[in-house]
Formats: structure tokens, C-alpha cells, sequence
């Protein structure tokens, strides 16, 4: 499926139909497709992890004509802004994605949108060819401050997940 | 490079920085990835990497920069493996400048100085920019604002262990980066953003799309088979091939282009030489809603309908620091002490107008001619007459 559809069909999939944070639909994204969802986006290493600038486009023509609400809310005690996408009430998804997808994408709700980048990071590695031990060492390489033991060990389920 | 060393001096005896061992390589290489950060940019930088993207030679500017440290003349003199090194080379300098772009920002605190809401390179761009533009509204007091950094540890996410150092700014600066927000916001407003500097861009990205997507057509205009895999091939080139390749060839090409006759790339080329801008559609925003977005779905496939030809500008460009401008997040997130609690505070939480500051428009629409762009607005007004 093409990137605006696969999205639409992603927030669809998802709980309340949103996803709360850029970075959390482009890893999720990332993870599904890893998962052998046929989506046509590609996926490049960028400043904060695998990045498809196709499905940020498809995110942005999709707020632009106002099939995905895109609001900026408060998170946490501490009230960082994140980006919120969302299906309007009304919205006419077409596709729809494998029902095996859906049930990845439940169990992928429960880990944290830095557990996920982690994971997404040593899934790319080894689209690229590295071992897992070879992808877990490039990700820590680039990412010292964020794949520390606890937040590893969970992004390593992610990845047993998909 | 300047800003840094500026930010450099104000911060030596901040607690993050002083607990670093060997501080004199960390400050020199700071320096070095500051004067580097961007040497790894294409002609018209963002311009480039957009029509590149576009026609699947998907290139990263930071990639190359990478590789220009590593590749090039440049490794041997900030590791003294060169004839007449400098005095303070060293394997350990270049090893710790590559660092500031292999790593995520946030490792240590001199990466905030390199990588953050408020590194040098924002700073003097805004500073830099705002002088040669002739703008007079916001002016930022730099000295006020660097007595006001702290640097912070800070985790990524709530209640996570993961943690990166950036920079928090004192309760005392609270007002200073409000200006700076304010100065930011309407630079890009006012400035990067402009109907007519957008416009311009869509005319060299169109010219460059046009010529670049058609192998014949690059071969008529270039003779150099090396240039023809940099400008279509280019994550396939050479470093000193890339090298090559500045704003001049693409002058170059579009002068030439300009002289021949080959469809579209000819016409923008001749556009652009005598400044024929595109006539811009900005669809009016409500002042408390913005335009509702499905009314610009309905435009967009009522302009189809009716054939016109149309260059649709969103505003959410993906480079890196554009994409922080068009994102509420970036002005919302800065850090600021809490009055109230010891944790850092987004400014969006203490001052909710800085959302208000970052109020580009979403998009808007080009046309080649005035006619068109009269019958655009015509059709906007028939579709909300009620």
C-alpha cells in the first residue's frame, strides 16, 4: 500500500485511532514494515533513528486535507509538547492492515516511544546486514545515551515482537 | 565557529563541562565540528536534497559531511597524519569531531553546542541572517541569553532512564528567550518563508526535477559523465567528485538551459534568470482556527478539476532545522527552571503565546501566471461562499 494509505490504515489500527508523537508513527511504521508489511516507503538513518520521508509527506498531506487531525498536546507531568495525529470520527479508511499487523501493533503499544527508536535502530542495522550483535553494537555506538541496559533489554522484546 | 567559541567561553566553568576529563581536545573539537557541521551540503543545500529525494537518489547532507571528514585532506589535518600538521592534531581530535555527527546530540554537554534548540549554528543563522536582510524586528541580546544557559541532564522521556545533556534556561532568562522564540518564529515567517523566496525555490527545484529526471536532457545541457553521476547518481559519488558540485554548476546549468530549448527546464531557466516570479494563492486563515483543513482538500481536487496548473508549497519542510520551526515542539519545548518545582519546564507550559509565534502559513499554491491565480482565488471564494 502506498504511505498515505498505509498511515490512515496504521492510525485506524490503533488505540482511540491516534498516535501521539512524529517520531512514535515513524517507528512504528518502521517496525510494521519490518514485519512484512508491504508499504511503499523507504527508510533511511537519520538524526534520531530510521526516517521515511514518505510517510512524514503522507503525514503531512494528510493533515493538510484533513483526513488525520494533527494537534500539538501537552504530555506527562511535565507537559512536553508532542505532535498528536488522529482520525476524524467520520473518516473513510480503505485499506486496512493484516489482521497479524494489528496484533503485533497491540503488543508494540506497550513499550515506550525511546524502546521503540532502539529497536527500530537494531532492526535497520540488520536490514543492512549486520549481525544482532553487530546491529545492538552500531545502535549503542549512536545512541549512548538512550540504548543503556534497561531501555535495550525491552527494545530487544520490540524486536523479538516483529 | 565564532558563536561557539562564544558559547564555549560562557559555559567553561558550568559544572557538566568542568567534570570532563581533558577539556582542552573536547573545546577544540567542538570548534572543529562547529567550522564542519555543514560541509557536507549540496548546491542550494535543502533545495538539492528535496529534488533528489523526489527522484529516488534519496541523499543526507550530514552523511556527507561524514564522509568529507573521513575521506578527505580534512582527516589528515585534524589527525596530523599530514606533512605540516598542526600543532594541536591529533587521532583523538578527529576521532572526537566525527563523534559530534556518528552519535545522537546529547552525549555529552558539548553536543548542545553543536546540536540543540539553541546550539551556534541557530544562533548566528538567526543573528547573521536578520543583519544581511536589513530586518529591523527582532533583535536578540546574546549576552543576556548566554548568562542565562545552564546545561542539564535531562531524560528523553518522562520517567525514563535514559537521560542527554542540553540546555535549560534560567528563570532569570525567561524573558530573553521569549525574544529569542519571537525573533526565530518571525524570522521564518517573514523571511525563510516568504511567498516570493518559496516561490523562487519552487521554480529551481522545478528546472532541476526537470533536467534531472531526464537522462537525455542532463546529457544535452552536461558533458561531464562524473558531474552527470554527482547530480543524479550522487549517494554513488565521490568525495572530491562532490566536492565539485556548488551553486555555480547549478548557475551554470540553469543559464545554460536557459539558451537551449528543452521543455520546462528552459522556460523556469529563463523564469528564473529575469525573475518572473510565480504568482502566489495563500488561502485566508481564520484567526483563531487557521484554514480548516478540508477545505483545502476540496480546493486542491476542485483546481484538478478544473486543469489549472498549480505548485503546491506546504510548509513543513523535513531538512533538519526546518523541520523544528514548523513543528510546535521545538518552540513549546525549551527548557526553562520552574518557579515552582525542580524540574525544567517546557515554555510552551509557562507562556502559552510562544505557541502563537510560530504561525507560518500551512500552504500555498503557485501559479505560472496571474490569470490562473485570479481563477484560484475565485474558486476558493465559490467553495466557502457559505
Amino acid at each position: 500500500m502506498n504511505a498515505k494509505s498505509f498511515v490512515l490504515a496504521l492510525l485506524s489500527a490503533s488505540k482511540e485511532n491516534r498516535i501521539t508523537g512524529k517520531k512514535r508513527l515513524q517507528k512504528l511504521s518502521m517496525l510494521l514494515k519490518s514485519s512484512g508489511v508491504e508499504v511503499d516507503a523507504d527508510f533511511s538513518l537519520l538524526h534520531y533513528g530510521p526516517f521515511s520521508y514518505d510517510i512524514a509527506d503522507a503525514a503531512d498531506e494528510l493533515t493538510l486535507t484533513g483526513l488525520v487531525e494533527e494537534t500539538s498536546v501537552p504530555v506527562g507531568v511535565f507537559g512536553t509538547f508532542q505532535s498528536e495525529y488522529r482520525l476524524p470520527e467520520d473518516s473513510d479508511v480503505g485499506e486496512r492492515l493484516p489482521e497479524q499487523a494489528i496484533e503485533k501493533l497491540k503488543e508494540l503499544a506497550e513499550f515506550s516511544t525511546i524502546e521503540l527508536e532502539v529497536a527500530s535502530t537494531i532492526l535497520y542495522f540488520k536490514h543492512v546486514g549486520k549481525t544482532t550483535d553487530e546491529a545492538i553494537s552500531e545502535t549503542i555506538a549512536i545512541k549512548p545515551k538512550k540504548a543503556v541496559p534497561d531501555i535495550l533489554k525491552n527494545a530487544l522484546q520490540a524486536v523479538d515482537i516483529v | 565557529m565564532q558563536m561557539a567559541r562564544r558559547m564555549l567561553n560562557v559555559l567553561e566553568g558550568d559544572k557538566f563541562l568542568a567534570e570532563v576529563d581533558n577539556r582542552e581536545l573536547y573545546r577544540r573539537a567542538t570548534l572543529c565540528a562547529a567550522l564542519l557541521h555543514d560541509v557536507g551540503h549540496g548546491p542550494f543545500s535543502h533545495v538539492f536534497e528535496e529534488v533528489t529525494n523526489r527522484l529516488g537518489n534519496k541523499i543526507d547532507h550530514e552523511e556527507f559531511t561524514r564522509r568529507l571528514i573521513e575521506e578527505t585532506e580534512i582527516s589528515g589535518i585534524l589527525s596530523g597524519k599530514t606533512s605540516n600538521p598542526p600543532a594541536m592534531a591529533s587521532q583523538e581530535l578527529l576521532d572526537l569531531t566525527l563523534s559530534f555527527f556518528k552519535e545522537e546530540p546529547g552525549r555529552t554537554a558539548y553536543s548542545a553546542i553543536i546540536s540543540s534548540q539553541l546550539d551556534a549554528d541557530r544562533l548566528d543563522f538567526i543573528m547573521r541572517d536578520r543583519y544581511f536582510s536589513g530586518v529591523r524586528f527582532g533583535g536578540l541580546d546574546l549576552e543576556w541569553l548566554f548568562d542565562s544557559l545552564i546545561i542539564d541532564e535531562v531524560p528523553f522521556e518522562e520517567a525514563s532512564p535514559a537521560t542527554q545533556f542540553g540546555f535549560v534556561i534560567s528563570k532569570k532568562g525567561r524573558t530573553v528567550i521569549e525574544e529569542f522564540l519571537s525573533s526565530y518564529a518571525h524570522m521564518y515567517t517573514n523571511v525563510y518563508f516568504h511567498k516570493t523566496t518559496r516561490g523562487i525555490e519552487i521554480i529551481v527545484k522545478e528546472i532541476l526535477f526537470d533536467l534531472l529526471s531526464d537522462e537525455k536532457k542532463i546529457s544535452e545541457v552536461l558533458d561531464d559523465e562524473d558531474m552527470i553521476k554527482a547530480l543524479t547518481r550522487t549517494n554513488e559519488t565521490d568525495c572530491e567528485t562532490y566536492m565539485r558540485l556548488d551553486d555555480s554548476v547549478l548557475l551554470g546549468l540553469i543559464s545554460k538551459c536557459s539558451r537551449m530549448d528543452l521543455g520546462k527546464c528552459s522556460s523556469f531557466s529563463d523564469r528564473f534568470l529575469s525573475r518572473s516570479v510565480l504568482r502566489c494563492f495563500e488561502p485566508p486563515k481564520n484567526p483563531t482556527e487557521g484554514t480548516p483543513p478540508r477545505k483545502i482538500g476540496k480546493f486542491i481536487r476542485e483546481l484538478e478539476s478544473q486543469g489549472l496548473v498549480f505548485y503546491k508549497d506546504v510548509i513543513s519542510s523535513k531538512g533538519y532545522k526546518h523541520y523544528g520551526i514548523s513543528s510546535g515542539e521545538f518552540l513549546k519545548n525549551i527548557l526553562v527552571e520552574s518557579q515552582s518545582h525542580g524540574e525544567p519546564t517546557p515554555i510552551g507550559m509557562l507562556n502559552p503565546s510562544v505557541t502563537w509565534f510560530a504561525d507560518p502559513p500551512t500552504v500555498r499554491f503557485y501559479f505560472e501566471n496571474e490569470q490562473d491565480r485570479a481563477r484560484s482565488n475565485e474558486i476558493w471564494n465559490e467553495l466557502n461562499a457559505n
